[in-house]
C-alpha cells in the first residue's frame, strides 16, 4: 500500500508517454524561439525541467534502462547534462569590449546577456588585465572583410600574445574573441581654466563599418557640459579600409556645443566655459566579442560521453540480434510477412 | 574550368545512367546489381575529380554557396550509399528510391550558379571538415532508412509487393531502418557537437539559434522522439515508415531548405 503511494507518481514521471510529451513540448519551445524570437531559457525550462524529471525517474525504474549498461550510462550522461545546461545558462555571460593600442582589458564595455548569479562569480574589474598592442584588420579591393590578427601584451610578463579570427585568448575564464567591430577613437584632454588637474579621455565612436555615417556621439565634459562630437572623414573610404584598416589621412573632429559647430584638427584646442578641450589625437579601436561560461569543457566531454553510450548500446544491438529475422535461429515466418 | 564542368557532367550522366537501370531492372524483375553498383562508383570517381579541380583552384573545398553544398552532398550521399549498396546485398533494390532522390538533388543544383565562392575566414578551420563529415554520415544513414522506408510503405500498402519481393520482410526490414535512424542520431550528435566547438573557436558562441542550428536541433529532437515512439508503442512497419520518411523530409528540408532560403549557412559567416 505504502509502496503503491510512492511508485504510483515515480511510474507516472518515468513513462515513455511523458518523454514524448517533454520533447513535444521542447519542439513548441524551440519554435517559440525560432517564430518570434523569444528567449530561449525561460522558453526551453518548463520542458527541459519535465524531462529532467522524466529522466531521473526512468533511471529509478525502469528496468529496460537499468539493465542494459550503455543505455543506463547514456541516460545519466543527458541528465547531467540538462543539469549542466542549468548551471551554464545560471551562470554565463556574453558581452563586448573595445580596446585602443595601450589599453589593458579590465572590464566589458557592455553585456549583452548573462545568467544571474554571474555577477557573483565575477572576478571583474580586472586588477591587472592584459594590454592591447598594434592589429591588422584586413580588407579586399571590394570591402570584405579577410584575417584580423590582434597582438595582445601579458601583463606583469609583457610576452606578446597574438590572436585571430580562430584563436582566441581566455582571461580569467573570458574568452576574447576578435569581432566584426571596427572604430576611431579620439583622445581629448580637458584643461580647465581654475587650474585644477587635467583630464586625459578617449571618445570611442561607433562601429565604422555598420555606422560609416553615424560617426558621432553626445557625452558630458567633467565640469558637466553637454558635449556632442562627430568624426568627418575626409579621405576616401577605400583609402583607409584596404589593404587594411588604419586612421585615414584626411580627417576632423567636429564639436557642437550651444548649436556653434567647431571643427577642429589634430592639436587644435576649442575655448569652451570653464576650460580648453584640446584634440589630441585619433587612434583606431578593435572590437571583441566575450564570453564566460565555465561549464563548456564539461558540456563538451558530456556530450562526448552520452555520444559514446549511445553508439555502445547501437553496437551492442547490433551483434547480438541479426536484422535479418531470416538469419535469426529461431525464426519462424508469420502469415503477415511480406 | 571547361574540364571540372566536363567531369561533373559527366558523373552526373554516370549516375543517372546507374539509377535508371536500378529503375529498369526493379519494374522488370532483373538484378544487374553490379553494373548499378559499377555506375555508381565510376560516377563517385569522375565527381571526385571535378570536385578536386575545383578545390585545387579556388583553395578551398565545396561547403560555401548552394551549388557546392549540392555537389559535396551528392557526392557523400552515392559515397555511403555505395557502401550500403556493396556491404548489405539483401537490401540491394532501395536503389530505386534512394537514386532518384539524388537526382532530384543533381536537376537543382545545375539549377544553382556555380560562379566562384570565397571561404568565410571562421571556415578556416579543421572543425568544420569534421562537422560537415559528421553531417554527411547523418544524411547517409538517413538516405538508407527512407529507402527501407518506402519499401515498407509500398508493400504494407500492396502497391508493388511482387518487384519487391526477394527483400526481406517488413519487419526485419523496419529493424535495419531503426538501426540506422540510431546512427543518424548518434552522427547528428556529433556534428551539433562539433559544430558548437567550432562556433565556440569562430564567433565566440556554441549556439546562436541560427535557423540552421535550430532546424539541426529540430531533426535531433524528431530523431529522438521518432527512437521514442518505436520503444513506446511498438508500432506496425507502415507507422514506422511513416515516422522514418517524415525524420528524413525534415532533415533533408534543414540540410538543403535552410541554406537556401538564408543564403548563408552560419550567423556570423559572412
Amino acid at each position: 500500500m505504502r509502496a503503491n503511494v510512492l511508485t504510483r507518481p515515480l511510474d507516472f514521471l518515468a513513462s515513455l508517454r511523458l518523454t514524448l510529451v517533454a520533447l513535444v513540448l521542447l519542439g513548441g519551445g524551440v519554435a517559440l524561439v525560432i517564430q518570434f524570437e523569444v528567449d530561449a531559457t525561460p522558453a526551453l525550462a518548463p520542458a527541459i525541467g519535465l524531462l529532467g524529471l522524466n529522466l531521473v525517474s526512468a533511471i529509478l525504474v525502469k528496468e529496460k534502462i537499468r539493465s542494459s549498461l550503455p543505455l543506463l550510462l547514456f541516460h545519466l550522461a543527458l541528465l547531467t547534462l540538462l543539469v549542466l545546461l542549468a548551471l551554464s545558462r545560471a551562470t554565463y555571460l556574453k558581452g563586448w569590449a573595445t580596446l585602443i593600442e595601450g589599453e589593458a582589458f579590465e572590464q566589458l564595455d557592455g553585456v549583452l546577456h548573462q545568467g544571474p548569479l554571474h555577477p557573483w562569480i565575477s572576478p571583474l574589474p580586472l586588477a591587472e588585465g592584459p594590454i592591447q598592442g598594434g592589429f591588422e584588420a584586413r580588407f579586399d579591393e571590394e570591402g570584405r572583410r579577410g584575417t584580423t590578427r590582434s597582438l595582445l601584451y601579458q601583463p606583469g610578463t609583457g610576452a606578446p600574445i597574438y590572436i585571430d579570427d580562430t584563436t582566441p585568448l581566455n582571461v580569467e575564464g573570458y574568452r576574447l574573441g576578435v569581432s566584426l567591430n571596427l572604430g576611431f577613437t579620439a583622445l581629448l584632454r580637458w584643461v580647465p581654466d581654475n587650474g585644477s588637474a587635467e583630464v586625459l579621455g578617449g571618445v570611442d565612436f561607433p562601429d565604422i563599418i555598420s555606422e560609416p555615417d553615424g560617426q558621432g556621439l553626445e557625452w558630458t565634459l567633467p565640469n558637466g557640459e553637454p558635449i556632442w562630437t562627430g568624426l568627418e572623414i575626409l579621405s576616401p573610404r577605400k583609402s583607409f579600409f584596404y589593404p587594411e584598416f588604419r586612421v585615414p589621412e584626411r580627417y576632423q573632429l567636429v564639436v557642437r556645443h550651444q548649436q556653434q559647430r567647431h571643427p577642429l584638427q589634430e592639436g587644435e584646442a576649442l575655448l569652451l566655459p570653464g576650460g580648453q578641450l584640446r584634440f589630441e589625437s585619433l587612434h583606431r579601436w578593435i572590437g571583441y566579442e566575450v564570453f564566460y561560461d565555465w561549464t563548456i569543457p564539461w558540456l563538451l566531454a558530456t556530450c562526448l560521453l552520452a555520444i559514446g553510450f549511445l553508439g555502445w548500446y547501437l553496437w551492442e544491438r547490433v551483434t547480438s540480434t541479426p536484422w535479418n529475422r531470416a538469419d535469426q535461429p529461431e525464426y519462424t515466418k508469420e502469415p503477415n510477412d511480406a | 574550368m571547361p574540364n571540372e564542368t566536363l567531369l561533373l557532367w559527366a558523373s552526373l550522366m554516370v549516375y543517372v545512367a546507374g539509377g535508371c537501370t536500378a529503375i529498369i531492372a526493379t519494374v522488370f524483375k532483373r538484378r544487374p546489381e553490379r553494373t548499378v553498383l559499377a555506375l555508381m562508383l565510376l560516377g563517385l570517381l569522375l565527381q571526385t575529380l571535378a570536385i578536386g579541380l575545383r578545390w585545387e583552384r579556388l583553395g578551398h573545398g565545396p561547403f560555401n554557396t548552394m551549388f557546392e553544398i549540392l555537389s559535396s552532398n551528392i557526392w557523400s550521399l552515392t559515397l555511403f550509399f555505395s557502401i550500403v549498396y556493396w556491404r548489405i546485398r539483401a537490401i540491394r533494390p532501395i536503389a530505386v528510391f534512394v537514386l532518384p532522390v539524388l537526382f532530384m538533388m543533381m536537376g537543382w543544383m545545375m539549377m544553382m550558379p556555380d560562379h566562384d565562392s570565397i571561404l568565410p575566414t571562421t571556415y578556416q578551420t579543421v572543425w568544420l571538415y569534421v562537422h560537415i563529415g559528421f553531417g554527411k554520415v547523418f544524411m547517409g544513414a538517413l538516405l538508407v532508412s527512407f529507402g527501407l522506408a518506402m519499401v515498407v510503405l509500398l508493400r504494407e500498402g500492396a502497391f508493388i509487393k511482387e518487384n519487391f519481393a526477394r527483400l526481406p520482410d517488413n519487419r526485419s526490414l523496419d529493424e535495419l531502418s531503426y538501426r540506422f535512424i540510431l546512427l543518424a542520431l548518434i552522427f547528428d550528435s556529433l556534428m551539433l557537437v562539433a559544430g558548437a566547438i567550432w562556433a565556440q573557436e569562430a564567433w565566440g558562441r556554441y549556439w546562436a539559434w541560427d535557423p540552421l542550428e535550430t532546424w539541426a536541433f529540430a531533426s535531433w529532437l524528431l530523431l529522438a522522439f521518432t527512437l521514442h515512439c518505436r520503444v513506446t508503442f511498438r508500432p506496425q512497419p507502415l507507422y514506422s515508415a511513416m515516422l522514418a520518411i517524415l525524420v528524413f523530409a525534415i532533415s533533408f528540408m534543414t540540410f538543403f531548405g535552410i541554406p537556401f532560403i538564408n543564403q548563408v549557412p552560419h550567423k556570423g559567416a559572412v
